[in-house]
């Protein structure tokens, strides 16, 4: 039915020498532990990035501005290794300037060239839409595209990218010359994980005063290069999901969680000054909750578990949901409250197992 | 008592036009022993037939008449009987004379106007234009004037005019009428219910938000769940289903913390309920087993390593410690 049970837990079909996931996870660590060198203080948001690159999902960054979004995801994209293309979200950026640029060469010829995005071909392991809501709707619905089913037509061509994540980030301070990402664009995102500025006094201290974080570039550089082969990581994440133990008992309380999310009247779901009746407009899509178990799996094979536990979902659910549920427009100004309190309560009140 | 006198007007159309006013009924009041403040009433009835109609908006408007008399109100109610038209006009009058001797004063005449009372209407002519209508058959008919004998008070006794007189004013004048005692017992009837419904509101707030009456003993929820698990125990003779077992003893987790307790929360827990503290090593391996049990699909691994018994026993001791927390 849904997920590989225990009669499918040695399931691995292909050809290719079997994967170890003991020294895969070990190596999954060291990757956290290199982007960590250069991000301090964000243990929680590197763990989500490193739950979706082995999940194989796209990640929408969000927070105020410089609080290390960008330097994440680059020491991200180097940690991973493979090609990495970055392109800033502007107001006049159009789709094609994503495919191809054309320019005048020193003979005075026109000439077309890729774009970012095509310019590496099949081995674009990273693409990085800093600033997206800066860009227009007709460059979110290519990025749709790209992040669907990562593949882009081009040249009269079909261009298939089978390695490639999308990293995005958006800063939520100004709405000025932005554009809401629509619905369906956020839905394809694994995650949309909030970056916050470190609270700790030793990596507040570490950031001000440590003269490596003074330099970016430098930082990055000073990273292990693909720490992860990632060419490997799909099949890796299949054997991810292949392995990893779904139980009926853990099926029952994710199809709970859902109906509770979607009918938070039903499960019993209280919330200060909000009519819960009246609550969810839609969402919680079938892709999201598939995400969601998606990414629960690659939580506890990190996690050194075989099988996942209620834990795995409520600690990713967040995350993974909170931006896939659409509330009623009267309770959308004070979504990130409501959002919040709908989950905490949803969670405290559905029972497991 | 109330005199009536009729006016009748038979007025017959010159032109044998079937319009016409046929009377004016005048029902009047008696004449006679009006004091300063009395109301009296007069009524008119009109009968007209054919196109002949009362003009109502030319009766008089309710206001003062003369110094002395107020028109209070007027009212027409216009019905049909027997083909006729029948208007009937009550005047209510009050009069405010003072008299200091029985006098006889006159409540003015006031015409009626019609519509087509012969076969023209009322604005076919100016008011007050003399006959220059009355060979189209114009008859006009009118409420005549009612004299009234209006009486004083009292004896005027006044002291130049009548040296020589006996009695005092106060003699004349007479006590007050003994005011009426308002009955109370409607009203405490009412603060008495009132009061009675405020107490009811009272108890049941007070149920409501559990205070000093109402307020339950503390919940004990892992004594509730040990009981259960033993009467599982009981009625399976000792082989109850690991499973359920768990989940009596999981949902004592929930209740007692007030929300779903996962394993990860095993330490939160007990840093809450300090006095679950020295069973920690317990409750870990408890929450390990469950999730063996539910999440691996190892249900056999989680029985062995935590046995019903062991569980009986560790539900055992969370009662035993929250009833002595209590």
């Amino acid at each position: 039915m849904n997920g590989p049970t225990l009669d499918r837990r040695h399931a691995d079909d292909s050809s290719e020498p079997p994967l170890d996931l003991q020294t895969w996870r070990s190596s999954a660590l060291d990757f956290e532990r290199e982007i960590a060198k250069a991000v301090v203080g964000q243990e929680r948001a590197i763990r989500l990035l490193t739950i979706a690159v082995f999940a194989r999902g796209h990640v929408l960054l969000e927070g105020d501005v410089g609080v290390g979004k960008t330097t994440l995801l680059r020491a991200v994209a180097r940690a991973l290794g493979g090609a990495y293309e970055r392109i800033e979200g502007t107001i006049d950026l159009m789709p094609s300037d994503m495919i191809y640029y054309t320019f005048l060469n020193e003979e005075g010829k026109p000439r077309v060239e890729p774009g970012p995005a095509l310019r590496h071909g099949r081995e674009l392991s990273v693409f990085f839409f800093n600033e997206i809501n800066r860009a227009r709707p007709q460059v979110h619905s290519l990025l749709l595209r790209l992040m669907a089913e990562r593949s882009i037509t081009a040249f009269n061509k079909e261009h298939v990218f089978p390695h490639l994540l999308v990293f995005a980030d958006r800063n939520r301070i100004e709405r000025e010359e932005t554009f809401e990402l629509p619905a369906a664009a956020r839905d394809r995102f694994l995650m949309e994980v909030a970056i916050s500025t470190p609270t700790d006094e030793n990596s507040r201290r570490e950031l001000l005063f440590a003269t490596r974080f003074h330099d970016v570039d430098t930082l990055i550089a000073s990273l292990a290069d693909g720490v992860v082969d990632n060419r490997r990581l799909n099949r890796l994440a299949s054997v991810i999901q292949n392995t990893i133990v779904v139980s009926p008992a853990l099926e029952r309380y994710a199809l709970d969680l859902w109906t509770a999310i979607r009918e938070p009247a039903s499960a019993g779901v209280q919330i200060a000054n909000v009519d819960v009746t009246r609550l969810i407009a839609g969402g919680a899509s079938p892709r999201g909750m598939s995400y969601l178990i998606r990414a629960a799996r690659v939580s506890a094979w990190l996690s050194g578990r075989d099988m996942v536990v209620p834990e795995d979902i409520r600690d990713i659910f967040h995350p993974c949901m909170a931006h896939r549920i659409f509330l009623t427009p009267v309770y959308e100004l004070r979504r990130d409250d409501i959002v919040r309190s709908l989950i905490a309560d949803v969670f405290a009140k559905v029972p497991a197992p | 008592m109330r005199s009536w006198l009729a006016i009748a007007f038979l007025l017959v159309s010159a032109g044998g036009s079937s319009a016409a006013i046929d009377a004016v009924n005048i029902y009047e009041p008696r004449k006679f022993g009006y004091f300063i403040g009395d109301i009296l009433e007069r009524r008119v009835e009109v009968i007209t037939s054919g196109d002949t109609q009362l003009f109502t908006a030319a009766l008089p408007r309710p206001g003062p008449l003369t110094y002395w008399l107020d028109l209070v109100s007027i009212k027409h109610t216009e019905r049909e009987a027997s083909g006729r038209r029948i208007y009937d006009i009550t005047l209510k009058y009050q009069i405010f004379y003072s008299a200091l001797e029985a006098k006889r004063l006159d409540i003015p005449a006031f015409p009626l106007r019609f519509i087509n009372p012969g076969s023209a209407a009322p604005d076919a002519r100016a008011p007050g234009e003399p006959d220059a209508s009355s060979q189209l058959g114009n008859y006009t008919a009118s409420v005549p004037a009612l004299g009234l004998v209006i009486s004083p008070l009292r004896e005027i006794a006044v002291d130049n005019l009548m040296p020589d007189k006996t009695i005092e004013i106060s003699d004349i004048m007479r006590p007050d009428a003994v005011a009426q005692e308002i009955s109370t017992a409607p009203k405490v009837q009412l603060l008495a219910l009132s009061a009675a419904v405020l107490a009811v509101s009272g108890i049941l707030l007070l149920s409501h938000y559990a205070v000093w009456p109402f307020a339950r003993r503390a919940k004990r929820p892992f004594t509730q769940a040990e009981r259960q698990i033993r009467k599982r125990q009981f009625a399976a003779s000792g082989e109850a289903p690991y499973g359920d077992l768990l989940l009596i003893l999981h949902r004592a987790f929930d209740q007692s913390a007030g929300r779903r307790v996962f394993a990860a929360d095993v330490p939160e827990f007990i840093a809450r309920h300090e006095r679950f503290a020295g069973l920690s090593p317990k409750l870990k391996s408890f929450f390990e087993s469950s999730q063996l049990y539910f999440f691996s699909g190892d249900r056999r691994l989680a029985e062995d390593r935590f046995p019903s018994s062991e569980l009986t026993r560790l539900a055992g001791d969370l009662a035993r410690e929250e009833r002595a927390a209590a």
